[in-house]
């Protein structure tokens, strides 16, 4: 289009769209609108007198044409001219970034890599595009990978850079050329910036330098055949024993239809496999992989997909991930307000868990408490904890049939605030003084509650009970509590299909917004009727109601063999899911999941009190164990501008696992430690989303006032940088009377009058 | 675990359930013989034959659940005579049970079914929703081995079975059964440090409940699940003594009080402890 452009005006359309448009001629007005009536009119007159076979019409036709002919002329005499303004040649200088990182290898369409292209245009002699570059401008060379920094020789390019970090770069050279007239900044590269840092703050220098950047994109936009296993969705810690479902994302292009293997591995043993099948180009697929974590301690899992045929990027087809394995026993207290028969079942499924203390507070009688698995003779011997350092010492709570007017007004608050400030897991069950029926209503516990409590049949005076047959939601299908063990959505959904109803007293109907149903039940027929098992997050914790009354029946029932898990799985998943990610009093963590050999380790510690408020005095230290054994302690500032946070960094060495274990004091008071771990390991994360970004090149060029180009076009980029460029420059006239569609519209009008007159029989 | 306040208002509740109990049974304190034994016309308001079929349906409360047998070979002696009105398994049926839920209610927070209780075979599947049961003279117990399975099954399930009203050579009986139900169950006497005992009230002596009708000292035997003390009961046996003696017979006056209100006792804290461990 350009070059059609170009053809018929003589020049690109950037120069029409940089220059202004003018009239060389210095004749005066009066005399141009003398010359153009002298034209004009005898023209019309001629036409309007003029007889024969012509019949108005006609006239008027040839008329337009002939007037048309003349005001072509006229635009002709009178010079059209386009003035420019362009930089002085070698009086300004432009910055050439160009990318050094892993991607660049990747071998594109014809088996050429983007380095080929580097080294032909920016490392040869006698480049045509680094002769005209030079012709014009003094320039300077920068690399860029993770950093950026000054290039003096091409040689000096390794593409092992193993991440992108584009707008360092440019802000990096436009620090480096301060003080120099600079007409712009050439970025080469596939544009994937993996540094995870906000690209529009790096422009905003470079916008208010009016320093406009031209990015010459290198590589293809689709890669034409690959896959990637895109995400992993794992947490980072789990309990020992647990049985996580994985989501992971794998995408493709150009194996439609293909069935591949997703494999998991463990230093090198197979923990699961998923068959994956893709579907159209470029579509993700999220593939859900069961794993059981069986060994305590940090693990790095393998997914990974084998190499397809075709296939040119094969780094992608392999992502780890570090996720500790943890042997701790999560804490849970249950609150029963009446003798009843989930106490039994609950506290049997989890007995044999070693990670799950489910310690019982089950009121019998007024006043009259019954403690099951307490640490010690203290511990809830006044019953119901009265204080938050009481209550935030567990985990999660779960709430059985008790009424609201049980706990006082600062309790219910408190319980709330242990899910949305301590970030504790809550689950209430359904039964006769639970929900609706034990007057929640309008209190904070309704607030926290993922349910609506005002359902017709729950707020009317009679007593509800209904069976209820059990069905998983779509999402329950895949949710890692309702798994039951099976391996696959048509296996669970046939699971709970075959499990005997229980029954309920809560009729509860609606969730509220944000909320997830997992479970829903109601006659056989007619399974979706009321909300059986949903859950929201709630401040930092999670709330889950399972307004059911006998989850029991799942262990008791006639249907269900001696032999059959699924109360125990059933109830061991729920209370493992319900204190996920439940914060301690100590929470710390690397800022990044992988870090490079070499890199620094950023680590952030939390602290908070008993209570769960933040310290903002304490003495936080971290022992840092790397692989080689060698120990360093570091300890941590608190961060001024938030609550109970801690920064501080370390460096790494060798590859490996560095353990790393936090401990907090007040004073001489300990507050808590953590124990966490970094893995540092050479990065592949060039290889992930290797397709050269165009969207971001092109937003690049946008913002700035530059302009995209690829290694067909980028032949325009030394002019287009003069005339687009900043810097020291000058104006400059160029004649447009001679331009070719000035010829043809004179040619073409004549043509046209003689047609016209042909085909009306007028000569 | 438990307090004095418990005590007096068991106390207040025994006297208010035996009245209850004797206007809602009407003339039914002329029928009872000195010996503690009712006479069939005051059990003849449930015949036999309809027992099970008048079963409550399960709606999620707690129902007191006897079990029913077949009577074996030496059925023909006290226990398990039919002159008593009702086969072995039945004695003290009803009142046993109206009287013991009325406690359980008055008692603890549980609002159970209160018009008697079901009646069960271990191999009907409809035991499976009631995790407590009461079994009546197992001295004359001979299930068949679909009972033994379902019962066996129960057991291991999570279901707790409190074994009544038996004594002297009556343990050989229950005992071998229950190695049927259990293969290698062993029994072992309890004493009163036993969480069982201490589960709503708490009992400080076990012998200050004698037997009702016999002199003999009550001793109370426990399975454990695997044979292990650590671990739950699966049954408890009231051996040399009948618990359900005193439930039934609390309202009439046959029985001391004090010794009523031990046998309620020892009810409440089986049912608390089943429904927790």
């Amino acid at each position: 289009m350009d070059t059609i452009f170009e053809f018929l005006f003589k020049y690109r359309p950037i120069l029409f769209q940089e220059g202004d448009f003018t009239f060389a001629s210095t004749w005066p007005s009066l005399l141009v609108l003398g010359a153009v009536a002298a034209v004009t009119i005898p023209t019309l007159f001629t036409y309007g007198q003029a007889r024969g076979d012509s019949r108005k019409g006609d006239r008027t036709v040839m008329a337009v044409i002939r007037l048309g002919l003349v005001a072509v002329l006229v635009f002709i005499l009178f010079q059209p001219t386009l003035v420019l303004t362009s930089v002085v040649p070698q009086r300004n200088f432009v910055g050439i970034l160009i990318d050094d990182s892993q991607s660049m290898r990747i071998p594109d369409e014809g088996g050429v890599s983007r380095a080929d292209f580097i080294r032909t245009t920016f490392g040869a002699e006698g480049s045509e595009l680094l002769t005209a570059l030079s012709d014009k401008f003094a320039l300077r060379f920068f690399r860029f990978s993770r950093d950026a920094s000054r290039l003096n020789d091409m040689s000096e390019l390794s593409y092992s850079g193993t991440a992108t970090n584009l707008g360092n770069a440019m802000v990096r050279a436009q620090e480096e050329l301060a003080g120099v007239p600079i007409s712009g900044l050439v970025v080469v590269s596939d544009g994937a910036d993996n540094s995870g840092e906000v690209l529009a703050e790096s422009l905003l220098p470079l916008q208010a330098g009016g320093v406009p950047v031209y990015t010459i994109g290198l590589g293809e936009e689709e890669l034409a055949r690959d896959v990637q296993v895109s995400r992993v969705e794992m947490p980072r810690t789990v309990l020992v024993g647990t049985s996580l479902v994985v989501d992971v994302i794998v995408s493709h292009q150009g194996y439609s239809g293909r069935t591949v293997q997703l494999l998991v591995e463990d230093t090198g043993a197979l923990l699961a496999s998923e068959d994956v099948t893709f579907e159209g180009d470029g579509e993700p697929v999220v593939t859900r992989v069961r794993i059981h974590a069986e060994d305590a301690g940090p693990r790095v899992l393998r997914f990974r997909v084998a190499p397809q045929e075709g296939e040119r990027v094969t780094e992608n087809n392999v992502r780890d991930v570090l996720v500790d394995v943890v042997n701790d026993a999560e804490k849970i207290l249950y609150f029963e307000g009446e003798p009843r028969w989930e106490v039994k079942f609950i506290r049997r499924a989890v007995s044999d868990d070693e990670n799950l203390q489910v310690v019982v507070l089950q009121r019998t009688a007024e006043s009259k408490f019954l403690r099951l698995d307490v640490d010690d003779a203290d511990e809830l011997a006044a019953g119901f904890p009265k204080t938050r350092e009481e209550l935030f010492r567990y985990r999660a709570l779960i709430l059985g049939s008790v009424e609201a007017s049980f706990f006082t007004h600062d309790q219910l608050d408190m319980i709330a605030d242990f899910v949305s400030q301590r970030g504790g897991g809550l689950l209430v069950l359904g039964g006769r003084n639970a929900f609706t029926q034990g007057g929640y209503q309008g209190t904070r516990l309704a607030e926290a509650l993922p349910v609506f409590l005002d359902d017709e049949l729950s707020t009317s005076a009679e007593p509800y009970y209904g069976e209820l047959f059990v069905a998983p939601t779509r999402t329950g299908l895949t949710h890692p509590a309702t798994q039951l063990g099976e391996d696959n959505s048509d296996a669970v959904e046939a699971r709970w299909a075959s499990l005997p109803p229980l029954t309920t007293l809560n009729p509860i109907t609606r969730l509220k917004p944000g909320a997830t149903g997992l479970l829903t039940g109601g006659p056989e027929q007619e399974r979706d009727r009321q909300i059986v098992l949903a859950y929201h997050r709630y401040g930092r914790g999670k709330v889950i109601a399972l307004p059911v009354q006998d989850s029991w029946i799942w262990q008791m029932h006639a249907d269900i063999s001696l032999e059959d898990q699924t109360h125990e799985v059933f109830w061991r998943q729920l209370l493992r899911w319900l204190t996920d990610g439940v914060p301690s009093q100590v929470a710390a963590q690397a800022d990044r999941e992988l870090v490079e050999p070499g890199q620094p380790v950023n680590l952030i510690v939390d602290v908070g009190d008993s209570a769960y408020v933040e310290v903002n005095d304490g003495n936080v230290v971290a022992m840092i164990r790397t692989p080689s054994g060698d120990t360093m302690t570091v300890p941590l500032d608190w961060d001024v501008e938030q609550d109970g946070h801690y920064e501080a960094g370390f460096p790494t060495t060798g590859p490996g696992l560095y353990e790393v274990s936090v401990n907090a004091l007040r004073g001489a008071d300990t507050i808590g430690a953590a124990l966490t771990y970094v893995n540092v390991a050479p990065s592949d994360e060039e290889y992930f989303n290797a397709s050269m970004r165009g969207a971001t090149l092109r937003r690049v060029a946008d913002q700035t006032g530059g302009i995209f180009y690829t290694p067909e076009t980028v032949a325009n980029l030394p002019e287009d940088i003069s005339l687009t460029g900043a810097g020291v420059t000058l104006t400059e006239e160029r004649d447009l009377w001679d331009m070719p569609i000035l010829l043809i519209l004179v040619l073409g009008l004549m043509a046209a009058e003689w047609g016209y007159r042909r085909k009306r029989g007028l000569i | 675990m438990s307090g004095p306040l418990p005590l007096v208002g068991f106390f207040v509740a025994s006297v208010l359930t035996g009245s209850l109990a004797l206007v809602r049974s009407g003339t039914d304190h002329a029928d009872v013989t000195p010996f503690g034994e009712a006479t069939p016309a005051s059990r003849g308001d449930v015949p036999e034959v309809f027992m099970q079929e008048n079963n409550t349906p399960y709606d999620g409360r707690f129902t007191f659940v006897r079990i029913r047998f077949g009577v074996g070979l030496s059925a023909g002696s006290f226990g398990g005579r039919r002159g008593r009105g009702l086969p072995p398994w039945a004695h003290d049926y009803p009142r046993a049970e109206r009287n013991f839920m009325n406690i359980l209610r008055e008692t603890t927070f549980l609002q159970p079914y209160m018009d008697g209780g079901n009646i069960f075979t271990t191999d009907d599947p409809g035991l499976t929703l009631y995790p407590v049961a009461y079994i009546s003279e197992p001295g004359y117990w001979n299930p068949s081995d679909t009972e033994v399975e379902g019962l066996s099954n129960y057991l291991q399930k999570g279901g707790f079975l409190i074994a009544d009203d038996f004594r002297g050579s009556d343990w050989l009986n229950f005992d071998a059964q229950m190695k049927r139900v259990i293969p290698g169950a062993e029994f072992v006497e309890l004493n009163e440090s036993h969480a069982i005992f201490d589960s709503f009230f708490r009992i400080e002596s076990l012998k200050s409940l004698a037997s009702p009708t016999f002199q003999v000292q009550p001793v109370y035997l426990g399975l454990h699940q695997d044979n292990d003390p650590n671990q739950r009961l699966v049954v408890i046996a009231n051996y040399n003594n009948d618990i359900g003696e005193y439930w039934e017979y609390s309202d009439v006056g046959w029985y001391p009080m004090d010794l009523s209100n031990e046998a309620y006792k020892l009810g409440v804290n089986y049912i608390i402890y089943a429904m927790s461990h």
